[in-house]
């Protein structure tokens, strides 16, 4: 196992499929999923009961008893705004390279906004990867989160731009975000990830969605931050 | 109370310490008559944990749980205050000159979580949003509670610091039950996880945080008391 790698998922707006693409790139590098979304946590807690991350922020678990085994690895997060108040965002970046240093690589699906739990993770991040919808008014947000992506030096390994109907323009959304973009096309089978909790990868290892994440993670592999 | 500290020091530092409903409030005044920058290390005498001023829940730089460390320009004065729930003592502080500042004030580390956290902003939601917990096994664990049912707003928050600002708010909550209750995704764990995460809070997990901790549990006291 090469040394530690922390990578976050982050879209900037809503909707855009970060939690989706962050497990998908979890199942293609073999990390642990981790969802950092305090206030709307979105990733499936559904693998039997125990501590989440509002626990683990909060004092009261260990950042590895809180990882959950299944298709994917994954750290949930509590769904409750009282966890969420309880939770301390400054201790992200140490529990994050804690899980990191167990099990090799962690990814983190960030939340959307510009606020501290996106820059925790971005700030300890060695590679970031940006999701956006395939139209304009999508990457306003994505070059926001990728400036400041720039300001926390997480370095951007790619851009995904998710649920892509036709062949968006990769290369000119890559030449303004200054990272090769990936189109992920638009197919119900990654929606299926987050209600089922195996992504593609597994599930339809030859498919064409497959094959883009698994585009996207050699992305993240290359990227310079990363081993 | 405004007496000047008496010794040799360079620095010169005056302080005021006023006590209310059990908290000290400390203003300590430091001039500098130099006309070099000099280092000054102010440290409470006071037996308790330091409440700093915040940003987005952060201390301030240059606190940490024992007092403030910063510097004093020439020529110059500068004014910092903190809170203790303890005992007045005389002097409250003691303020110690470090001598002439020898390097220039470092720029803070943008990736530092609590330099992240000041930038951008806690995530944390607001008291206010916090759903109300699950009302139907708390009495039985609770004897005598039944007494303050029906007590109005005023009588509530009179009973403890910070507790007029607050009622008002969360007596208002407090009669529409359902008022957000929908946001907790599962009532049965989120219930008493809220009132043991701001119960531990206001025990001293993170004493002053927004200034309104000490106050949480006769909040919720009070939740229960009218339900």
């Amino acid at each position: 196992m090469g040394r530690p790698v922390i990578v976050a998922v982050a879209g900037g707006k809503g909707g855009a499929g970060t939690s989706t693409l962050a497990v998908e790139l979890g199942g293609a590098l073999g990390a642990v999923v981790v969802d950092a979304d305090l206030g709307m946590a979105d990733l499936p807690a559904t693998r039997g009961r125990g501590p989440d991350l509002h626990d683990v922020l909060a004092g009261r678990a260990d950042p590895l008893e809180a990882v959950r085994g299944g298709p994917v690895r994954l750290l949930p997060c509590g769904r409750s705004l009282a966890g969420a108040r309880a939770s301390d965002v400054r201790a992200l970046g140490d529990v994050l390279r804690t899980v990191a240093a167990d099990y090799g690589t962690v990814v983190v699906d960030c939340p959307n906004g510009l606020r501290a739990d996106v820059g925790v993770p971005l700030a300890v991040a060695d590679a970031c990867v940006l999701v956006a919808s395939p139209r304009g008014f999508a990457l306003a947000d994505a070059i926001r989160t990728r400036e400041l992506a720039r300001e926390l030096d997480a370095g951007l390994a790619a851009a995904a731009l998710n649920r892509a109907v036709e062949d968006p323009p990769v290369d000119a959304v890559g030449r303004a975000l200054g990272a090769p973009a990936v189109a992920i096309p638009a197919d119900p089978r990654l929606g299926r990830t987050l209600e089922t909790g195996v992504p593609v990868v597994d599930r339809a290892p030859g498919s064409q969605p497959a094959a883009r994440v698994d585009r996207l993670a050699d992305r993240v592999r290359n990227c310079r931050g990363t081993p | 109370m405004n007496e000047p500290e008496a010794g040799p020091r360079v620095v010169r530092a005056s302080w005021t310490a006023s006590a209310v409903d059990g908290v000290v409030l400390v203003g300590v005044r430091l001039r500098n008559p130099t006309p070099v920058v000099r280092a000054v290390r102010v440290e409470s005498r006071l037996d308790g944990s330091v409440m700093p001023p915040r940003s987005s829940g952060v201390p301030e730089r240059g606190w940490d749980d024992d007092g403030f460390s910063g510097v004093v320009e020439p020529g110059a004065e500068r004014a910092i205050g903190f809170a203790v729930a303890a005992p007045v003592e005389r002097p409250p502080v003691e303020v110690v000159d470090r001598g002439r500042a020898t390097e220039p004030a470092a720029d803070p580390d943008v990736t530092a979580p609590a330099e992240v956290c000041r930038t951008l902003g806690s995530p944390r939601p607001p008291r206010d949003a916090i759903p109300l917990p699950d009302p139907e096994p708390l009495p039985d664990r609770l004897p005598g509670r039944e007494e303050r049912r029906g007590s109005d707003v005023t009588d509530t928050g009179s009973r403890g610091p910070g507790g007029t600002r607050q009622s008002g708010h969360e007596a208002a909550a407090s009669r529409q039950p359902d008022a957000g209750g929908g946001l907790a995704a599962s009532p049965d764990r989120d219930g008493p996880a809220s009132l043991e995460a701001d119960g531990g809070r206001a025990a001293g997990g993170r004493p002053g945080d927004d200034g309104d901790e000490e106050s949480s549990i006769d909040v919720e006291d009070f939740r229960w008391g009218v339900q």
